[in-house]
């Protein structure tokens, strides 16, 4: 193993300003949990398999996928920090807990529990200050020229660092009445990154980057369900979560030497994609109630075949596909416990499939075919790619507590603050490729301001729902929140003495503020 | 006619486009090779016999080599590869490669020639060290050499046929005398402190200073081979011919390659070899320079180079794909792909479009 010290090491930073990154070198962490064992990265291949489909909400898929914003990586806002300012507040702790719009994302049984309809619209803003310390310099030039500039190594792949971004996010929920009054309850949860319509990136899998976090403001995320009381302490939700495929094919004729293109034919096809949703709670008595939640997984997946003809002496099939915005199936237990009339303690465990993430990386296929071709026996031998299998990550599942408590300080205050710990489910990045991720403790805290009085209708179906003030809080409301991600220092070192990158280690931290406006009625 | 749309307007006009040949029009002579089956063999070489590292580190080479060559040298490649350029060394490959594997269809048959090639394809694969093509490279970057390969070349068989009657009149009577003196001259470089003076010497008095020809280029290359511009050349060309010459005499103890080059010398015939008169290998030496470099600084693409070359050269093989690599050469298959290369880098059929 290389024994060069590290003191000129290069380190990538996620922003300019950000805290210095510490000389302290040492493999952290070392319980059992999640992959931040002691464990290589693998470096066999295995195929994958993908999330399900569904045409429940074709519509809408195609709308949101049209107009929306799908993008890069892995993880939506909402499952890294939440989906309201009350949940970010709580570190995500709400799988018994959510009562309104958020209830579509965290548990959709707990839509039932708002006795009023509700709405709000937030912003958000995500600073991550991620780090990456290499053990060779980097040299982007040619591999002659960057051995005689760096004879003791160099790392020929430049790490790619999240940058800020924020967003919008938008929650809804909504008691049916008439027959179904305080029976049945419909909501929905959107974010929408900010600044670009669509943006889909498939980073260099050799590339240091740290795929939780990069382009996760360009996750779209949309879900909508509905609840149902089966009895007033069982009640059952199922919804779904919407993504887009993305299928196109390309058939080019190409006359190069009279520079002119004989046939161009290009079709685009946009489906939906959809993955269930569903969850429960068992409320015994009004001051404690059980959850359970369920998020299938998801992922925009894409292919363009491309066929270039130049003529019977010579065609390229070019193959493009891509898996990006992955989110494993996730199952969430909790409980949420009122000791007295001010005081909300809510506690979870969720469970993320990451074993079954697929690659990551943009897949490229060239098949050089035809006569010139084959009269060479070259056929098979400038082909790229196209006998590639795809990357095993060797990702494990993770189970992550949470804990939250949550104060009505005043009859307009309200006060929350909780802690979550996210294993990582990326093994070490010792071997070619480089997904970045380690322990994660996250620490949140936030508060609520209440104003206003209810109407008359509205204050007859609280009426009619014989809730509590706790329940029935003053109708307008302004909530922030601010959450900070201490992502531990994990080091690297590269197996392979010809790693194009070689030994690294990284660590930092990511804050990420909201503020939401909203209201009941 | 009175309206707003455009039911009585004509399409516009298309846009202009050029005249060039298509790919499949370049590309003809070597499709019609292939639908004839007359590259079959040269196709199963490379696509089945080539093991895989040595295929990877092939198509590596020639990224490597395009890679290293200097700014526009792409624009000018189809005038390098021209027959008065590179192109001239086609004929003298193909002179010495078509006796090889034999004519079963001549009258009468010649067999191939199976120790021969068996020679060639040990050393080939067994010779060509990297320390060699570091002396190559630098044969091919000094001043000189053009010079000297151009009286080379443009002599051509007649030039042949000057050396051989030199080295005859040197006291190498015939094949075996040929054969004898290479033997020599390779125990000679295989020695320890091998002094290259009394070579250069006696060929010195071989040359007639009056008229030096072909025998006076032939002593000027071997001048700037052994000798270079300093004395870390001597020492790194006097390394490489040692260790190349210890490989020749061990892998071919009988000298078969000298005879088979003694026999292309002696039947060189003046009245069908077409060289042009005036060679300009200036122009490409850089060319084979960096393809050289690259092939002393790439330990798999030299492998690959010597095994591909080793494949192709041995008997089993030879008797099959070396017809066939004859009859490319022979055809208007390279001339073809040149061009090719030629349309795609210079676009002559580029239209230029008024906006």
């Amino acid at each position: 193993m290389r024994s060069r010290g590290w003191g000129d090491v290069p380190a990538v930073q996620g922003r300019s300003g950000g805290r210095a990154v510490a000389e302290t070198r040492g493999i952290h962490g070392e319980q059992c949990r999640g992959a931040e064992r002691n464990e290589a990265a693998p470096r066999v291949v295995e195929p994958h398999r993908t999330g399900s489909a569904s045409t429940v909400a074709a519509a809408v898929a195609v709308a949101i996928a049209v107009s929306g914003a799908p993008a890069c990586c892995w993880a939506s806002v909402f499952e890294l920090f939440g989906a309201s300012p009350r949940a970010a507040a709580m570190a995500g702790s709400l799988t018994a807990g959510a009562n309104d719009g958020e209830a579509a994302f965290h548990n959709p049984a707990a839509l039932v529990a708002a006795p009023l309809a509700g709405a709000f619209v937030s912003g958000t803003l995500t600073r991550p200050s991620l780090s990456v310390r290499l053990q060779h310099p980097i040299c982007l030039a040619g591999d002659l020229a960057c051995q005689g500039a760096h004879p003791s190594g160099h790392a020929s792949r430049a790490p790619v660092v999240p940058a800020d971004a924020s967003g919008w996010a938008v929650g809804w929920n909504y008691p049916l009445g008439g027959a179904l009054r305080r029976r049945v309850a419909v909501g929905m949860g959107l974010s929408l990154p900010n600044g670009h319509i669509m943006r889909i990136t498939g980073p260099d899998p050799q590339a240091p980057h740290f795929p939780l976090y990069e382009g996760m403001p360009d996750r779209l995320a949309f879900l909508f369900a509905i609840a149902g009381k089966v009895h007033d302490t069982l009640w059952l939700g199922v919804g779904a979560q919407v993504l887009a495929k993305l299928d196109a094919a390309i058939d080019l004729r190409v006359n190069p030497t009279n520079h002119a293109m004989d046939r161009a034919t290009i079709a685009i096809a946009l489906r939906p994609d959809a993955g269930l949703t569903a969850g429960a709670v068992f409320a015994p008595t009004r001051n404690l109630r059980f959850g359970a939640a369920f998020r299938r997984a998801l992922a925009l997946t894409y292919g363009i075949p491309s066929d270039v003809y130049l003529g019977d002496a010579l065609r390229l099939a070019i193959g493009l596909s891509h898996t990006a915005l992955y989110s494993p199936d996730h199952l969430g237990v909790g409980v949420s416990w009122r000791p007295t009339a001010t005081l909300n303690a809510t506690a979870d465990l969720h469970l993320a499939r990451w074993s079954q993430a697929p690659d990551p990386s943009p897949q490229v296929a060239l098949d050089v075919q035809g006569a010139a071709v084959r009269a060479f026996g070259l056929q098979d031998i400038v082909d790229v790619g196209t006998d590639t299998p795809p990357i095993r990550l060797g990702f494990r599942d993770t189970w992550s507590p949470a804990a939250a408590l949550e104060w009505r300080a005043t009859s307009a205050w309200t006060l929350r603050a909780g802690y979550r710990f996210r294993p990582t489910p990326a093994p070490r990045a010792s071997g070619p490729f480089k997904y970045l991720d380690s322990d994660t403790h996250v620490a949140a805290a936030g508060a609520a301001l209440r104003f206003g009085s209810h109407g008359a209708a509205a204050a007859e179906r609280l009426a009619a729902a014989a809730a509590t003030p706790a329940d029935a809080p003053p109708p307008l409301h302004v909530d922030i929140a601010l959450q900070y991600h201490a992502v531990t220092r994990r080091l690297a070192l590269a197996v392979d003495p010809y790693d194009p990158v070689g030994s690294l280690e990284h660590s930092g931290a990511v804050w990420h503020a909201t503020i939401a406006f909203g209201a009941t009625f | 006619m009175l309206g707003c749309g455009a039911l009585d307007d004509s399409a516009p006009p298309a846009p202009p486009r050029g005249n060039c040949p298509t790919i499949d029009d370049r590309l003809a002579p070597l499709v019609a090779l292939a639908a004839q089956h007359k590259t079959d063999h040269l196709a199963a070489v490379i696509a089945t016999r080539l093991d895989p590292a040595s295929q990877r580190a092939f198509i590596q080479l020639i990224i490597d080599v395009a890679h290293a060559l200097p700014a526009g040298t792409a624009a000018r490649l189809p005038k390098l590869l021209a027959p008065d350029r590179l192109g001239a060394l086609l004929p003298i490959v193909v002179a010495l490669l078509e006796d090889l594997p034999g004519d079963p269809t001549a009258t009468p048959p010649q067999p191939p020639k199976l120790e021969e090639l068996t020679a060639f394809a040990a050393v080939a694969q067994g010779c060509l060290s990297s320390d060699l093509f570091v002396l190559g490279a630098r044969i091919w970057r000094d001043p000189k050499t053009a010079t000297a390969l151009d009286t080379l070349l443009a002599a051509g068989p007649s030039g042949a046929g000057q050396v051989v009657a030199a080295l005859q009149a040197g006291g190498a009577e015939g094949r075996d005398g040929f054969r004898a003196l290479v033997a020599n001259l390779a125990t000679s470089l295989a020695q320890p402190g091998f002094d290259a003076g009394p070579l250069l010497a006696l060929l010195d008095r071989l040359v007639d200073p009056a008229q030096p020809g072909a025998l006076g280029a032939l002593r000027d290359l071997l001048r700037i081979a052994v000798m270079g511009d300093a004395p870390a050349d001597r020492v790194q060309a006097a390394e490489a011919l040692r260790g190349f010459s210890r490989c020749l005499l061990r892998l071919d103890p009988h000298q078969r390659i000298a005879g088979h080059l003694y026999d292309v010398l002696a039947s060189a015939d003046p009245a069908t070899a077409a060289l042009p008169a005036q060679l300009h290998s200036a122009d490409f030496l850089p060319l084979l320079a960096t393809a050289t470099e690259v092939l002393a600084t790439r330990p798999a693409a030299t492998d690959a180079w010597n095994q591909l070359l080793g494949l192709v050269l041995r008997p089993d093989v030879a008797v099959e794909a070396l017809p066939e690599l004859m009859v490319l050469l022979r055809s208007d298959a390279l001339p073809g792909a040149f061009a090719l290369l030629g349309d795609l880098v210079l676009q002559p059929c580029r239209v230029q479009v008024e906006r």
